[in-house]
């Protein structure tokens, strides 16, 4: 009964809104990720949660109790924050004995659990070293011993991942969610990164200038967005947005832009939209290049640039002068202008409303 | 083989030479004099090693006027420089954290800073008939607070640097792990700014210590400083230069203490500057 209920919280700056009525459950063991753009309100969510704001408007919930006046100090919370913030003018290990300095235990109890977390994250040979003289990656797992060590209800990560160099994060990734899988601690996680929610994240909310967007499981999120601010957020490369129209021809439904043309008389749901214009969207994960058995819809393509991103590659192409982009999941070398067969299937085509961007086969039911 | 002679280093050191004899030299004259005859002063050629340690100066210093002079400096300078040090460190917080209030935004700031960009004396008429009106004239009370009042500004000015330096976040780290304000001023803010309290001290006590027009008008009779002491050392038309020097060797001593204390942090004061 420890989960923690966020109600319709609302938080200006001045003038600025930084929070719009954000309401959400965050189930205890979860690891639940706030996604975002930089400036979406994630870090002030983290930090009315951590009781360094005050909303407002709305409640704050630890399990029965309203602790949205609540000071930090007595919420049981732990907070890593970007920049780490580590003491530093005390040791590795006064740094991570700081939450339990106040709880009373012995000198003898605080050094076992201290060294206990240590050697968890593989620190424990830091412990006497300041702060200033270890490394990134070090220093972020020393702010993260000093946040399990208090075992918290709930611990806060804002952008964790941001202040480390490419090498450590992808590695940061694993370890996080081992990590939290053996504790089954609560982490709530901020992230700008879509690949942080995608790898590690249970639940994930995506927040886009103060509004939550969707709040779903994260596969969920990425099957079936919400809207096209998530399709293209959710997803690594941007999915492709093509604009068009619906219109009848014969017994079927097609759906037609500039060069582009698709039979879509088996998405019932696009029925009402007839004569109106509809965003598409697809994936470029979804597309297969080359082979294309099995495609629902076939096309030729040009290549216009393959952009190799470490061992997979981002196929820059064009059907009929629209762009689009493809991800293959290896190196795919290939010059610019050839020719190559492009298809996808009917499940990975996702229809946005052009004027409310809502996914219109979620807006059915 | 010849020695090969690196010219710029030799001067370089030769130029430093130079340049400490003509800083020490003056200091070592002081001290050379203070051990003098006043009848020895005057001779020609002077000695420029002392040849007997007379104590004489050092005894009229000590067993009249000078000695308390010397004291009311001491405590005037130290409780001063302790006020506008405290007051500083609470100011110099509020204005690195909440700059929006009216007591604290930017025009204030700037107002408080304006105190110190004028000359004392530009102020001095106006604070002595204050003083003169409240009738706390030639009063310990009167000095301290005019000296905390030109003090503060400097001490806010340093030390709100060192406030921006520190992250709000390292403080909020201290709530979260259950510290309060006050526990969090005490064990993770003062210490951070540690240098800059030292160099803050050491800054307005030379302020204070080096002062002479405040303390010549607004002190004198009741509580006289040592720097308004110092020109009363004559007989007629005589100068007791040895006495003077006597004084003079006595109130460097608590200078060189501090700027040796806290020399490291000057000079990162002075760098950050």
């Amino acid at each position: 009964m420890e989960e923690v209920r966020i109600r319709n919280v609302t938080k200006r700056f001045g003038k600025k809104v930084a929070l719009q009525g954000v309401s959400a459950p965050i189930p205890k063991g979860s690891f639940f990720c706030i996604l975002g753009e930089p400036g979406a309100g994630k870090t002030t969510l983290l930090r009315i949660i951590a009781g360094l704001e005050i909303p407002e408007e709305g409640e704050i919930f630890f399990g029965d109790q309203d602790v949205t006046l609540v000071p930090p100090q007595r919420r049981n919370v732990a907070f890593v924050f970007q920049d780490f913030a580590l003491y530093p003018h005390m040791s590795v290990f006064e740094n991570i004995a700081s939450p339990l300095r106040l709880k009373g235990l012995s000198e003898e109890a605080i050094r076992k659990k201290v060294v206990e977390v240590a050697s968890f994250l593989k620190i424990e040979k830091l412990l006497d070293r300041l702060p200033n003289f270890i490394s990134g990656g070090e220093r972020q797992r020393v702010a993260i011993a000093r946040a399990l060590v208090k075992e918290p209800t709930l611990c806060l990560f804002d952008e964790p991942l941001v202040n480390l160099d490419y090498k450590i994060r992808e590695d940061m990734r694993a370890q996080f969610k081992l990590m939290q899988r053996e504790l089954g601690q609560t982490i709530v996680f901020a992230t700008p990164d879509p690949i942080d929610a995608l790898s590690m994240a249970d639940i994930v909310l995506v927040l886009h200038e103060g509004r939550v967007q969707q709040m779903a499981n994260v596969w969920e999120a990425y099957k079936r967005p919400a809207n096209v601010f998530v399709g293209k957020y959710l997803g690594f490369p941007e999915m492709n947005i093509f604009e068009g129209r619906v219109s009848r021809s014969g017994n079927s439904l097609f759906w037609e832009s500039k060069g582009l043309r698709l039979d879509i008389g088996s998405f019932d749901f696009l029925k009402p939209y007839e004569g109106a214009t509809v965003l598409l969207g697809l994936r470029p994960e979804d597309i297969r290049l080359g082979d294309t058995e099995g495609a629902d819809f076939t096309f030729e393509a040009n290549i216009v640039l393959s952009e190799v991103v470490g061992s997979d590659t981002i196929v820059h192409l064009s059907v009929e002068g629209v762009a689009l982009r493809a991800f293959v999941p290896q190196i795919f070398r290939r010059p610019s202008g050839e020719r190559i067969p492009i298809g996808f299937r009917h499940e990975d085509l996702y229809f946005f409303s052009s004027q409310t961007g809502k996914n219109l086969l979620l807006q059915e039911g | 083989m010849r020695r090969k002679i690196n010219w710029g280093k030799g001067v370089g050191i030769g130029g430093l030479i130079l340049y400490g004899i003509f800083i020490l030299f003056p200091i070592y004259w002081t001290f050379n004099t203070s051990f003098k005859e006043i009848g020895d002063v005057y001779k020609v050629p002077p000695s420029f090693v002392p040849t007997r340690f007379i104590l004489d100066a050092y005894r009229f210093i000590f067993q009249g006027t000078g000695r308390i002079a010397l004291l009311n400096s001491l405590v005037v300078a130290a409780i001063s420089t302790a006020i506008a040090v405290v007051l500083g460190t609470m100011a110099s917080y509020a204005y690195s954290r909440y700059p929006f209030t009216p007591l604290t935004n930017e025009g204030a700031q700037f107002n408080l800073l304006t105190v110190r960009m004028f000359p004392p004396i530009a102020f001095l008429l106006p604070i002595f008939w204050m003083w003169k009106r409240f009738g706390l004239l030639d009063t310990y009370f009167a000095l301290i607070i005019t000296y905390t009042a030109f003090n503060l500004p400097l001490a806010v000015w340093l030390l709100k640097g060192f406030m921006d330096a520190l992250p709000r976040s390292i403080e909020e780290a201290s709530y979260v792990d259950g510290y309060s304000f006050w526990q969090t001023i005490r064990r993770i803010v003062l210490p951070l700014i540690g240098s800059g309290l030292a160099a803050t001290v050491a800054l307005c006590w030379i302020f204070i210590w080096n002062e002479f027009i405040i303390a010549y008008l607004l002190g004198g009779r009741n509580v006289i400083l040592y720097t308004a002491y110092l020109p009363s050392l004559r007989r007629g038309m005589r100068i007791m230069w040895n006495q003077i020097a006597a004084l003079s060797v006595l109130a460097i001593i608590p200078s060189i203490i501090i700027l040796v204390l806290f020399r490291k942090y000057l000079v990162k004061i002075y760098l950050r500057s």
